[in-house]
């Protein structure tokens, strides 16, 4: 149910309100909204609602009325309660967020402070300009702790063959070649 | 104290962190370039026989070496070692510790690049690399590094 009346949080009051579980009470509410949401897109709030709801149904006996009164003040205070909430979550979600955001730069500035430079130094070497670079890459192709795989640039399959101290690197023979 | 321990002194404060800087690891680099084979007779030269497990899990059985190599390197520092045959090796210790070296390798084989790779590995024990020539030929490098 949209209206171009409606702001988002009339529109969201309403929807809030035709939404619920409602009695029968609440359904008769819910059928004099769907008629007149023009005159509704001028409501404020729920108390709103409800004086402009008994004007616009006198024939309602004053026992419905203070049915319909409790219910929308009660609708009224849950939704600023839950409003309320919605903006300590959210700012509990900044100050989580800033501090995992914080934690993790540190992490990651005192692991990348104390590692090792030099695996970051690459020899000037020609830049491989194969085709069919394959990269057999690391961890899970080392065959043994003693000999770590950490990249594999060939033109040809490379193997390792394990043995019990550095494994062996064996370039297969290219069979096109 | 007198005036030529106060110099003596003096010297030594002087001159160690300079010698502790000059030797700052020149690693023995020893490399062997190894011709390998399959054939009926199992043949391994003296020279290569402390390799031998390594070298049989090749596949091969015949080994001749070709060509050995004793450099002094320095970390950080590439370097070239050309082969008679053809063969170039480039390469770069990136670290070493106690146990570990780290290395950037490049092995070309008549300008074509066999292997481009970095790894790490037990500096107390040599490291292999071979690549097929043929359907029952290869060669094999064989890297020892020591202080």
């Amino acid at each position: 149910m949209k209206n171009n009346f409606l702001n988002n949080k009339k529109q969201e009051l309403i929807n809030k309100l035709i939404d619920d579980k409602c009695s029968i009470i609440d359904n008769l509410l819910i059928s004099i909204l769907k008629v007149d949401q023009t005159e509704i897109a001028s409501f404020d709030s729920y108390s709103d609602i409800s004086k402009k709801l008994k004007n616009l149904t006198p024939e309602l006996s004053s026992d419905f009325n203070e049915k319909l009164y409790k219910r929308i003040d009660f609708e009224n205070k849950r939704m600023d309660f839950q409003q309320s909430l919605g903006f300590s979550n959210k700012l509990k979600s900044i100050f989580l967020g800033t501090g995992s955001a914080v934690a993790l730069a540190s992490i990651l500035f005192f692991v990348f402070s104390n590692q090792n430079l030099d695996n970051n130094i690459s020899p000037n070497f020609a830049s491989t300009n194969s085709i069919n670079q394959k990269l057999v890459h690391s961890a899970s192709t080392n065959m043994d702790k003693n000999l770590e795989v950490e990249m594999i640039h060939s033109n040809n399959k490379v193997m390792i063959i394990p043995t019990e101290n550095n494994s062996i690197i064996w370039i297969k023979k290219n069979e096109f070649e | 104290m007198s005036l030529n321990k106060k110099i003596i002194v003096s010297l030594l404060i002087l001159i160690s962190p300079i010698s502790l800087v000059m030797s700052e690891e020149l690693i023995n680099c020893k490399i062997k370039l190894i011709n390998a084979s399959k054939s009926a007779v199992e043949k391994i030269p003296e020279s290569l026989k402390y390799l031998s497990p390594k070298l049989l899990a090749t596949g091969m059985n015949n080994f001749t070496l070709v060509e050995e190599k004793n450099i002094k390197i320095k970390k950080k520092e590439p370097i070239d070692v050309n082969f008679k045959s053809n063969d170039q090796l480039k390469f770069n210790i990136i670290y070493k510790k106690t146990e570990k070296i780290g290395m950037w390798l490049e092995w070309f084989s008549d300008s074509k690049l066999l292997l481009h790779s970095k790894f790490h590995f037990n500096c107390n024990q040599d490291l292999i690399a071979g690549a097929e020539s043929g359907k029952d030929t290869a060669k094999i490098i064989a890297f020892k590094f020591s202080e």
